[in-house]
């Protein structure tokens, strides 16, 4: 499951940083954590549930809230594969 | 931080100690990849080892 969370634009890769080691100090059982210029105040965080997005998010100045609402893997496409947008700008 | 031409992966290298290849400052969007067994994410893209790896290169 993929969820956003709302953070300070302009810190969207600190957090991501902070937020994959507290995963790890902590256990917390986090699949991966993606920051992107496309997507300004926000991170995107994929886990088993959002639970573990709960945990991960607890007590952190830094993070603003989760949004509610799952993400689908469909909808990032455009953003896990940036080149693809720019071939078919390109074609058409 | 610079990424992998081929692999995306990010490291202060000039060559990727994964693949071995040349990387580049010039690079977009930060991904971390905690588990690459259950992300579905690293499935799409292909990367199988646990890591920071950049979504675009050039
Ligand atoms: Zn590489």
């Amino acid at each position: 499951m993929i969820f956003a969370i709302r953070t300070t634009t302009g810190q969207e890769k600190n957090v991501a940083e902070f937020l994959a080691s507290r995963a790890e100090k902590e256990k917390i059982d986090i699949y991966s954590i993606l920051a992107t210029e496309d997507l300004k105040g926000y991170i995107l965080v994929e886990a088993p549930n959002k639970g573990a997005v709960e945990d991960l998010v607890r007590k952190t100045f830094k993070v603003k809230g989760i949004v509610p609402g799952e993400i689908s893997i469909d909808e990032l496409e455009h953003l896990l594969s940036p080149t693809k947008i720019i071939e078919s700008i390109d074609k058409g | 931080m610079k990424a992998c031409i081929r692999c995306k992966y990010l490291t202060k290298e000039d060559k990727c100690p994964l693949c071995g290849s040349e990387t580049s400052e010039n690079w977009r969007g930060f991904l971390i990849i905690l588990d690459p067994i259950n992300s579905e994410i690293a499935r799409k893209i292909k990367v199988d080892c646990k890591g920071k790896y950049a979504l675009s290169v050039k």
